[in-house]
């Protein structure tokens, strides 16, 4: 409990810390001129961050600004998309089931935008479907939306207006919203992500919403691997982990390694205790919420990814031809052969380390996959993170895990080769 | 005595008139100096030791790869058609003396046989018109001769740029060839990486198909780059001269070897008329064709006539001498008609000295233009174009090591950066015929247009692209 504490002060900390940086921001009010500790532990949404709130006359002012954003996806790939203050995706809106929350919207964007609650209770005039519950919010136009929080869950907020161009460029956050009430055991962590993906051509610098099909940067909170901060968590702790997905066209089956879970709600709502099972696997659709919830009771470093192959993958090209059972060398050898800027380049590159024998790439480009592990390349990227389960209280990122001995793969000696009667 | 003396005095008058052929050698060396002016080039003195000389000089050079200078000198050694031009030179010197030379006195001996004895006639004369007209014919066979040595310089002139220009098309022709091998070692690779793609079991058939295809136009391109090189040495061969074991020289390296200087552009039009061997013919052919006009009177009066001494020895009288002569009357041709034959002759040499001038004017400008044109498009394609084609060679390799695009990507990109330094060939022996035709033009020689449209990058077509 002592750490689940400091975790709360933190978070509350945190949240006034970005809250008196909101433009134009007053001294935070509430009725008894105190913060009050949230009767709830806050969400943590990583590589992003819970959007800042004022508490006036005892309604939760928040401020979305909707804007062109420069987002580094990982080091190396970065690109001008659109969020809200200044965040791809936009912040966590955070608050509790029967709160009265008041959003203020100013779009900086060079064109007409609305925000849609998607999955709340709210008056119809406030839906924010553009043309159908009100009319868009032009350049520079800042509106409000006022409703009351009439049910609890996880939700998103998105962009309702030419959704395809303003959901590719990456307009859309995620909606906490506690129980007032709380059923069930509490948790000691609770992460939120974000699901999307997007169209980076190589060497370009802006989302191409027009793309359809061939999505080529996978992201969970914004952002891929290597660069997704990792789910450290302490052996027992109970864990949530709520996942919504606004991506285009595709449904994402993220799968957690080492362990197992239940699918505890949707953004319809909780799920009766009586209608959940155990998975491994939670298919998220475009356009839903799934919570999931485990206790941590295996200690190590367990991937937690989409299980769609080409989603963990970055920047993938699908033009080219499949070389299996080819002989990589002879490639080489005909293009050496016949184009002398390759000669050049790969001449260049005899002298480089082995990593820069891919050579020259193009700018602002990743490769497909890769990020250091404790025993070499982890051959993924795209929707793909760790999740560290410790003994105790982690600190920072939580290292590598150190395996016990004797729970390490390792090549097989001749001895247990011989044993067990397996050829070589 | 009188008379004696009179009729030597009269012959010897005759005989300074028949100057010889020596006295006309030096026409041949001015006409070389003018061609080497003109050309840059020697040319010989045409004489059998100095051809025989020149013959063993050159021998080596053919063994040597040949330079354009080279060629140009080879050409005027062994080409036959500088001796044919030569030999031209020739005739018309030899006009020029004919045409100082007297016409031969007539003599008429007439004899009648009687019974108490004979009668003899003797009479010399001496064609009257030709003693009149020998001023004006001399100076007419001097425009001839004049014209001569125009021609010839201008054929000379011709002779070293078509070498020129064949040396041009030959380089070309050879820089072609090896962008042809270049293409079809990128088609071969590019089918050869397909090969082993189908092999393993990852290609379909159309797609190899369309491979081998590739491959196929290329090795057709190939075989055609190689056919118009063989043409194209051809053409320069024969400028030469050459045969047997002699044709058989090889080109040497491009090296820069001749800078075009191409001096005030802006006087391109002045400069060329006049330095314009065509116009210099003309005025020769005027000064000739004025020489005859106003002497048809002339003509009709003594035309055919004669004046002399005549001696008749008679029977019975002995020998008597006199004066002989005969005169035309003109009274049914008073040689107005050759008057104004002449006349006309005259108006049509000066229209068209006048139409020549516009033309070479108008060369001039046109051929200024073009070399202008050309040599920019030239520097643009060089600087600019080619490398954009190299880079994108390079940018698609980018993203070949990104996975972005396959090989196939990057053959194509390779096979199109050929094609472009296909067309860059052609910018270049464009902008290389533009240059001959104006440094020949500003030696004296306007260029014929070109008639045949023979570029270094035709053999493209067989790519099918």
């Amino acid at each position: 409990m002592t750490s689940t504490r400091r975790e709360f002060l933190q978070n509350s900390a945190f949240a006034l810390t970005v809250g008196s940086a909101l433009p134009g921001a007053r001294p935070e009010t509430h009725s008894s001129g105190v913060v009050a500790a949230a009767p709830f532990r806050p969400v943590v949404t990583p590589n992003g961050a819970t959007a800042p709130h004022r508490i006036v006359d005892g309604v939760k002012v928040f401020h979305l600004v909707a804007e062109e954003v420069r987002h580094t996806f990982a080091p190396g790939l970065d690109a001008f998309c659109w969020g809200y203050n200044g965040k791809v995706h936009g912040p966590t809106l955070e608050a509790v089931e029967g709160d009265k929350v008041r959003i203020y919207v100013t779009n900086r964007l060079e064109t007409a935008t609305t925000v849609h609650w998607h999955g709340l209770y709210v008056p119809s005039g406030m839906d924010g479907v553009g043309g159908l519950s009100q009319r868009s919010i032009e350049p520079g136009e800042t509106f409000l939306y006022e409703f009351t929080l009439r049910h609890h869950g996880t939700f998103m907020y998105h962009s309702h207006h030419d959704e395809m161009t303003q959901m590719a460029m990456g307009l859309m956050g995620m909606i906490v919203v506690h129980p007032k009430s709380p059923s069930g055991p509490p948790v000691d962590r609770d992460f939120v992500y974000m699901l999307s993906e997007w169209r980076v051509i190589p060497g370009t610098r802006r989302p191409d919403p027009n793309e359809m099909t061939d999505f080529n940067v996978l992201t969970l909170n914004g952002k891929i691997f290597p660069a997704t901060d990792p789910l450290v968590v302490r052996r027992g702790d109970r864990v949530r982990i709520r996942f919504g997905n606004l991506s285009a066209m595709d449904h994402h089956p993220i799968h957690l390694h080492g362990h197992s879970f239940t699918i505890t709600a949707t953004d319809g709502g909780d799920i009766p205790e009586s209608a959940r099972w155990p998975e491994t696997t939670v298919l998220v659709p475009t356009g839903s919420t799934r919570t999931i919830e485990f206790v941590a009771t295996e200690p190590g470093d367990w991937a937690m990814h989409c299980h769609m192959t080409h989603h963990v993958m970055t920047q993938m090209g699908h033009g080219i031809p499949n070389i299996i059972g080819l002989d990589p060398s002879l490639i080489d050898e005909k293009l050496t052969n016949a184009v002398p800027e390759y000669a050049a380049m790969a001449q260049g590159a005899m002298n480089e380390s082995a990593q820069d024998l891919a050579s020259e790439t193009p700018p602002n480009s990743l490769p497909m996959v890769g990020g250091n592990g404790p025993y070499g390349t982890i051959t993924m990227s795209g929707m793909f993170t760790i999740m560290k389960v410790r003994e105790t209280e982690p600190s920072g990122d939580g290292g590598w895990y150190a395996p016990p001995a004797g729970t390490l793969a390792r090549p097989a000696t001749e001895a247990e080769l011989s044993r067990d009667g397996i050829p070589k | 005595m009188r008379g004696n003396r009179g009729l030597y005095l009269w012959v010897l008058g005759l005989c300074s008139c028949t100057a010889g052929l020596e006295n006309t050698a030096h026409i041949e060396r001015d006409v070389r100096t003018r061609i080497e002016h003109r050309t840059g080039a020697e040319v010989g003195d045409g004489t059998a030791d100095w051809q025989k000389r020149a013959e063993a000089e050159c021998r080596p050079w053919l063994r040597e790869p040949l330079t354009e200078e080279r060629a140009v000198r080879v050409a005027l050694i062994r080409n036959a058609s500088v001796h044919a031009s030569f030999a031209r030179l020739g005739i018309a010197r030899a006009d020029l003396v004919q045409a100082g030379l007297i016409a031969n006195p007539i003599l008429d001996l007439n004899a009648k046989f009687f019974r108490f004895g004979s009668e003899v006639e003797v009479g010399l004369a001496q064609p009257f018109l030709d003693l009149l007209l020998r001023p004006r014919r001399r100076a007419q066979a001097d425009a001839d001769l004049r014209a001569s040595e125009a021609r010839i310089v201008e054929e000379m002139v011709a002779l070293v740029y078509s070498v020129r220009r064949a040396f041009a098309k030959q380089r070309a022709a050879q820089s072609a060839f090896e962008v042809a091998s270049h293409l079809v070692r990128a088609a071969q690779s590019s089918r050869e990486v397909m090969d082993s793609l189908a092999a393993a079991g990852n290609v379909i058939k159309p797609q190899q198909t369309e491979q081998e295809i590739v491959q196929s136009r290329a090795q057709l391109s190939m075989a055609r780059a190689e056919a118009q090189q063989i043409e194209a040495r051809e053409d320069l061969t024969h400028l030469l001269g050459l045969f047997g074991e002699d044709a058989a020289w090889t080109l040497a390296p491009a090296s820069g070897e001749r800078r075009f200087e191409p001096g005030d552009l802006s006087q391109a039009e002045a400069r060329a008329v006049a330095a314009s061997l065509l116009l210099e013919q003309r005025y020769a052919q005027i000064d000739a064709v004025a020489q005859r006009s106003g002497m048809g009177a002339t003509e009709a009066i003594f035309g055919g006539r004669s004046i002399g001494l005549a001696a008749k020895r008679e029977v019975e009288a002995g020998w008597g001498f006199g004066p002989a002569g005969s005169l035309a009357l003109p009274i049914f041709d008073s040689g107005d008609v050759r008057d104004e034959a002449a006349e006309a002759a005259l108006r049509v040499e000066l229209a068209e000295l006048t139409q020549d001038a516009v033309e070479v004017r108008s060369t001039a400008r046109r051929l200024r233009e073009r070399w202008i044109s050309r040599s920019r498009e030239l520097r643009y394609r060089n600087a600019v174009l080619q490398p954009l084609h190299t880079q994108l060679v390079r940018d698609v390799l980018t993203h070949y090591n990104a996975m972005q695009v396959g090989p196939f990507d990057v053959f194509s990109a390779r096979i199109r950066e050929l094609r472009a330094q296909a067309e860059l060939l052609d910018a270049a022996y464009e902008a290389d015929l533009a240059r001959l035709d104006l440094e020949e033009l500003f030696a004296g020689h306007a260029p014929r247009e070109m008639q045949e449209e023979w570029r270094p990058s035709m053999f493209l077509a067989m790519s099918g692209e």
